[in-house]
């Protein structure tokens, strides 16, 4: 059917009712309104518990939250962080994937937080942070910082990974106390394995057990309630990993690595999502990767790919290194910089198409860290 | 298909005389007519003319949505060009309608003009547009200001 045989015949009626006095503002119910706040970056959400009693109770809520959150996971997007030497802050905001020519920033406004702090990788928006001993959650889209209680160590240095078990819809902390002993620059991970429950009663750590001696390497990645990362079994590095932290069950797991593939440090070696399974990533910058792909947990089954970004040295030049960072919703791969001075640009890989291209955000700052398959989480912790 | 003409009439007594494909692009109707095929003229009390007009236009330009992604790049455009041509009082009106006469694609797209349009709102201006009386009290307004200090820190951008 042709749309040009659609008609509409409008009619006016001769003794229109009188109608309703325009300078009203119209009563909006509150579903509607909860439908169009769902809709807003959640920083400018999160301001709007000052406009009157019954917004800050139902933005705070947690079906609020849920309902945001389910919208946000439809559409994940990137965390940028620029870094401010003066300010001795990092700056965050969530930039959309599909580029039009640049990347659109989600808010104006952007978060903060402390420098002093190690960032890790986001889970359903939030980041576990440390400083020295000092774990905080915060949250980079809304700014929040919550403290967590001090760890029970007399230990000076706490590594910590964030997880979100999906079956009780709870984030957990784990955390590890590590001494750095000089030798040879290798941290030695001491174990006593705490593990702290966000939003729950008791609010202190607890112990959890852990059979599998293991000094972790990289960022940990959260995917349906189990956290991954990478780690070798010895101070030696005779064995290199993938350890998986159930957040429900709170068991260790371990995945070992082909025999000739070794965790490197310095972000060599990374956990990413590779079309939604976990992969390692083993960078050689100059656009060349090496990608394992955990097929199997139960078997403990890798199969490698390998990438050649083509004309990579045309698109990006020889002054910049680059990591490969995973996979977005798109299908692509997304390469992030890794040295100083940073570009303000990234760079896409469209497999199928064996094509590539620059991406650069529209505020064009040099570019700190980019986090994939973010979300918007208005969340109050 | 039918070419069934059905007539829509507003609170204000404007009438619409649209194809029954269209005229089921309003959910209200559709269950209307599955009720009772017979009807051909609905009267609507809680929407204008104007804002009928509007629903209308949107709902005939989306009565047959292909799946192409040209098509669908074509439409989102149009679903753009449409919203712009509203002010928040007339979207705020268009919500409603949307909402009552259950037009999803619609409820959607407004949604989230809305909030587009009232991110960098005050919370005066807020207040106005949604017509919200400020029901705290100077202290408890400071009070809450003052525990989530965090909500209302807004960096500025920084400088390269």
């Amino acid at each position: 059917m042709k749309k040009s045989k659609i008609t509409v015949k409008r009619i006016w009626k001769k003794e229109t009712i009188a109608k309703n006095n325009e300078e009203n503002s119209v009563s909006i119910p509150l579903d509607l309104i909860r439908e169009i706040l769902t809709r807003l970056p959640a920083k400018p959400l999160v301001k709007l518990i000052s406009i009157a009693k019954l917004w800050y109770s139902t933005i705070r809520k947690k079906d609020f939250t849920d309902l945001f959150l389910a919208r946000s996971l439809t559409r994940p997007c990137f965390l940028f962080t620029f870094s401010h030497a003066a300010a001795n802050r990092f700056f965050f905001n969530s930039f959309f994937y599909k580029p039009p020519s640049s990347l659109h920033r989600n808010t104006t406004s952007y978060t903060t937080l402390d420098q002093d702090y190690t960032i890790s990788t986001p889970v359903r928006g939030l980041m576990s942070c440390q400083n020295g001993s000092k774990v905080v959650i915060f949250n980079p889209s809304t700014g929040q910082v919550l403290a967590l209680p001090k760890v029970k160590t007399r230990r000076k240095s706490v590594l910590s990974f964030l997880g979100y078990d999906p079956v009780e819809d709870v984030y957990k902390v784990l955390c590890m106390t590590m001494v750095q002993v000089l030798y040879q620059h290798r941290p030695f991970v001491w174990g006593e394995h705490q593990v702290f429950t966000l939003g729950a009663e008791t609010k202190e750590w607890r112990r959890v057990d852990c059979h599998i001696p293991h000094f972790p390497a990289t960022l940990g990645l959260c995917k349906d309630g189990v956290v991954y990362y990478g780690a070798w079994s010895d101070s030696d590095r005779n064995e290199s990993l993938v350890v998986c932290f159930d957040v429900g069950s709170e068991q260790f797991r371990c995945v070992k690595l082909p025999n000739d593939v070794e965790i490197r440090t310095n972000h060599r070696s990374e956990v990413v999502n590779y079309h939604k399974r976990i992969a390692l990533v083993e960078q050689s910058y100059g656009g060349v990767v090496d990608l394992w792909v955990l097929d199997d947990v139960e078997k403990k089954e890798w199969s490698k790919k390998y990438l050649v970004v083509p004309c990579w040295n045309d698109l990006v030049g020889q002054n910049y290194y680059f990591r490969c960072r995973g996979t977005i919703s798109t299908g692509e791969f997304v390469f992030t910089p890794h040295s100083q001075p940073n570009p303000s640009f990234i760079v896409y890989y469209d497999l199928k198409k064996d094509s590539a291209r620059r991406v650069e955000p529209e505020d064009g700052f040099p570019i700190t860290n980019v986090f994939l398959n973010h979300v918007e989480n208005p969340m109050f912790l | 298909m039918s070419s069934n003409k059905i007539v829509l009439t507003s609170s204000d007594g404007e009438s619409f005389e649209v194809e029954e494909v269209v005229a089921r692009k309003l959910q209200i109707v559709g269950h209307m007519l599955e009720d009772d095929c017979v009807i051909n003229e609905i009267p609507l009390q809680n929407v204008t003319g104007d804002i009928l007009s509007m629903v209308i236009e949107y709902c005939k330009t989306h009565v047959d949505e292909e799946e192409s992604e040209e098509a669908q790049t074509k439409l989102k455009t149009w679903d753009e060009e449409f919203m712009k041509k509203f002010d928040i009082k007339t979207l705020l009106q268009i919500i409603l309608a949307a909402n009552y006469l259950n037009v999803k694609g619609l409820l959607d797209l407004v949604s989230q003009t809305i909030a587009d349009t009232i991110k960098d709102y005050t919370p005066e201006q807020i207040r106005e547009v949604f017509g919200v009386e400020n029901d705290y009290t100077e202290e408890e307004e400071a009070e809450v200001r003052k525990e989530n200090a965090w909500a209302f820190d807004e960096a500025d951008t920084p400088k390269p």
